[in-house]
């Protein structure tokens, strides 16, 4: 019991693993601001599984009525696919909210960190929070 | 009276000597108080989402006496750095994906442990879908077990490493750079990596294999090794006794040939061109020389000794050593087309 545990714990602490920098595509500071934090709500309009980042586009509508087509970066589909997630996952048409960093030139382009569809459901995320891909 | 009165000053003096000496051993004893009982500094390392950050190498430099002292972070992030003589320290933090802590003039006093908690800096992907944190921690941790038994002959009779690899986390410890190549890390980490050659999918280090899949393929004359996540993603090492090219082009993976040093193959790599970063930001120049050392213990362990030479760049030779593991045979290499949709290239602004 008392090994299980520990083992838990283990497994647990080491799921936080920093990808070193030679082995990322880029730098997430050198493009995108960490202290800017957004919420977005949009249909997506656009899918991209490729490389060296997987893409999703929302259309974005803001108070005044005015839509703004929003790129969203995502990890590498090697990377993705290796944890179950698949190129339709995420649908055009898809009514999503999502959470990122927004980039730091000021392009309509986010980090995206969160994706949840309108029923609450979370798009590629699950992958260890609940053990299995959500969609 | 003359008496008394020389009494009374010898009485006097006798105070003061008795003072004095008082006072002097109170200040030996003090000194050496201060000598048998050093200060410490602990605390741990978490990112902003107040996640542990394992694996941080700790440093405090003593101001006076340029002594260095380390520790790494446990896995829950936390560390101690003990055994410090009081004075001012220069106190860094580096880990692996996180920019480089540091804070000047950190004072430890006699006996006293100083509280410091570090906050991890972001640098790399931190929360982005699919190359977060926990994301890349799962794909480490998730990895079967390696299988048991003899490791594999060729049908010459030498070991044969073909098979395919998961890489292994590379370590924390950098090179010590000449002050020249110093000046550009920093330069680089001031600018937040943005001209890294990742970014413009061109190759991301100088290794044979990197930290996640490789395939490696023997033959007699022959090792190749397919890396999934690299540009180009493979490498070529000779093993039919040839040696280095005389009008070695510059190149960004070099020229590699292998020689058998018993069970040990030793392969040697010149020729490579200055354009890839070492390890997250050091520059290297064109007389970087590698010496990667392969040994097969087993069936499931590949045993990597590398070692970076560059008398352009560094202090003095650095040599990493690691183990692969033997991944499942249903593993995949997959298709890394980097160039096919790069759009960071003209956001990736730095600061």
């Amino acid at each position: 019991m008392k090994t299980t545990r520990g083992t838990l714990s283990f497994i647990t602490l080491w799921l936080f693993l920093a990808i070193p920098p030679a082995f990322a595509h880029h730098s997430f500071t050198a493009e995108y601001d960490s202290s800017k934090v957004r919420q977005f709500v949009g249909t997506v309009t656009k899918v991209e599984w490729t490389n060296p980042h997987a893409r999703f586009y929302l259309d974005v509508k803001d108070e005044g009525g005015t839509v703004t087509n929003w790129n969203f970066e995502l990890g590498s589909p090697l990377f993705l696919r290796k944890l179950g997630w698949k190129s339709e996952s995420l649908k055009i048409g898809d009514q999503v909210s999502v959470e990122g960093y927004l980039a730091k030139d000021g392009a309509k382009m986010a980090n995206a960190r969160t994706v949840n569809l309108a029923d609450g459901r979370k798009v590629f995320a699950g992958s260890s929070a609940n053990g299995t891909p959500t969609r | 009276m003359r008496n008394i009165e020389f009494s009374r000053t010898a009485l006097i003096h006798d105070a003061l000597r008795q003072s004095a000496a008082l006072a002097f051993a109170l200040l030996l004893a003090a000194t050496a108080f201060g000598q048998a009982k050093p200060g410490a500094i602990n605390g741990s390392v978490s990112d902003k989402n107040h996640l542990p950050v394992p694996n941080a190498v700790i440093q405090a430099k003593d101001n006076e006496t340029g002594t260095v002292y380390k520790a790494t972070a446990g896995l829950l992030g936390n560390y101690q750095l003990a055994g410090l003589p009081p004075g001012k320290y220069e106190f860094s933090a580096t880990a692996a994906g996180f920019q480089r802590y540091e804070r000047k003039d950190v004072l430890v006093t006699t006996g006293q442990t100083l509280r410091l908690d570090v906050p991890a800096g972001d640098f790399i992907s931190l929360d982005t879908l699919g190359e977060d944190r926990l994301t890349i921690g799962t794909l480490f941790l998730t990895r079967p077990q390696p299988p048991a038994g003899p490791a594999p002959r060729t049908a010459e009779g030498k070991p044969d490493f073909s098979g395919l690899w998961y890489g292994p986390l590379p370590p924390s410890e950098m090179p010590e750079l000449q002050p020249w190549a110093e000046a550009v890390e920093k330069d680089r980490r001031a600018n937040n990596l943005k001209d890294a050659p990742n970014g413009r999918c061109l190759p991301f280090n100088v290794t044979i294999v990197n930290m996640f899949l490789n395939r490696l393929v023997q033959t007699r004359d022959f090792l190749s090794s397919i890396i999934e996540y690299d540009i180009p993603g493979y490498r070529q090492i000779y093993l039919d006794g040839r040696e280095h090219p005389k009008d070695l082009d510059a190149s960004w993976t070099g020229h590699s040939i292998g020689r058998w040093d018993g069970e040990t193959l030793v392969i040697d790599t010149i020729g490579y061109n200055d354009k890839t970063w070492l390890g997250e930001a050091a520059p290297h120049t064109d007389k970087l020389h590698v010496t990667t050392k392969l040994h097969r213990p087993d069936l499931g362990h590949l045993e990597i000794e590398t070692t970076f030479d560059d008398p352009g760049a560094l202090k003095k030779p650095f040599t990493l050593k690691s183990t692969a593991t033997l991944a499942p045979a249903k593993e995949e290499i997959q298709e890394f087309i980097c160039n096919e949709n790069n759009q960071d290239v003209e956001h990736l602004v730095g600061k």
